[in-house]
């Protein structure tokens, strides 16, 4: 059973291009989150990895997040770094479900 | 309406491969327009854009310490659709507001700190608009909190007073650029509505493109 307070919680979930090279990109995701917003706020987040596609010349994250922190998650992204070094990554695309997020991503790079 | 996105303030650009590769950057993250900034028009980076689908200004920085100065060089930079002023020190800001040839008052790094009740009247009582380059937050030439600390100040007065402030990126290279709704959820994290943030990377800019200055 789901705790009341999880109902008022949404899902968002995101892409994310990473143009740079980048080992673990949701690592180094969460670490500038961390050094942002602090563990608790990295913890009510709700921050998960869906899916990392390497196949293209950049890299593609998918991640989860609750809708109230998709804000505090763009500043994230925007600020992103990788073994200390800045990282060129943007969110090309949001939605509340997994299938329609797919579908705006086949729209948009077809 | 959609909005229309704008990063004021790019380069410079040193070469025409680096230009090709920040304007195709651009064009893929939605900006709708760019200011690229130079020493004198060059007809490279006009060539260079022209392939895009995206909206070229060229923009002269004046870097000056003194008000006469300023004047001066802002007059010689006629030929450029936007002229910035660079501010390094708070007497100069203050007085940079009334250069009539200048479009914009620009702080980065550790100037935005100069940015206060005296300075936001001075702006608005000019029509100018306050530009905050946001190149030493992504590229972490300063300690993150002491930026993020200046940042919250200066936005806290922007807000208090209804001067009109704009958001560049202040990218050099194609690695610094960052999207639009980007830059402006750093603005939002800081506690600000997403919509006035929202209008720093397109109403306010799109008002110093048109010549109008909006608060």
């Amino acid at each position: 059973m789901r705790p009341k307070w999880s109902k008022n919680l949404r899902a968002r979930y995101v892409a994310i291009h990473i143009h740079d090279k980048c080992g673990n990109p949701f690592k180094s995701l969460i670490d500038t989150y961390i050094s942002l917003f602090g563990r608790f706020g990295l913890g009510l987040s709700g921050l998960r990895e869906i899916r990392l596609d390497r196949s293209g010349e950049a890299e593609l994250l998918i991640v989860r997040v609750w809708h109230k922190f998709l804000t505090m998650l763009r500043a994230a992204v925007a600020l992103m770094e990788c073994d200390q070094k800045p990282v060129q990554a943007h969110v090309i695309a949001v939605s509340g479900t997994i299938k329609a997020l797919q579908k705006k991503l086949s729209k948009g790079h077809a | 309406m959609r909005r229309r996105f704008y990063d004021l303030k790019i380069g410079p650009l040193k070469e025409p491969g680096e230009a090709e590769k920040v304007f195709m950057l651009a064009e893929h993250m939605g900006y709708r327009g760019i200011a690229v900034v130079v020493e004198r028009p060059e007809r490279w980076v006009r060539d260079a854009a022209s392939m895009y689908k995206l909206e070229l200004y060229l923009r002269a920085d004046i870097h000056a310490e003194r008000l006469r100065d300023a004047r001066r060089k802002a007059r010689e930079a006629s030929w450029a659709d936007i002229v910035g002023v660079v501010c390094r020190k708070r007497n100069f800001a203050r007085e940079a507001a009334k250069i009539r040839s200048a479009d914009l008052l620009s702080f980065d790094g550790d100037s935005i700190g100069l940015i206060d009740t005296r300075q936001a009247n001075v702006v608005m009582l000019h029509g100018k608009v306050v530009e905050i380059v946001l190149r030493g937050l992504i590229v972490r030439s300063k300690p993150l909190h002491q930026f993020i600390e200046r940042l919250r100040k200066a936005l806290e007065v922007g807000g208090r007073t209804n001067m009109p402030i704009a958001i560049s990126s202040g990218a050099i290279s194609h690695r610094e650029l960052r999207g639009p709704r980007d830059l402006a959820s750093i603005v939002a994290a800081l506690g600000h509505p997403m919509d006035w943030a929202l209008n720093m990377v397109s109403k306010v800019p799109e008002s110093v493109l048109g010549g109008r200055h909006e608060a």
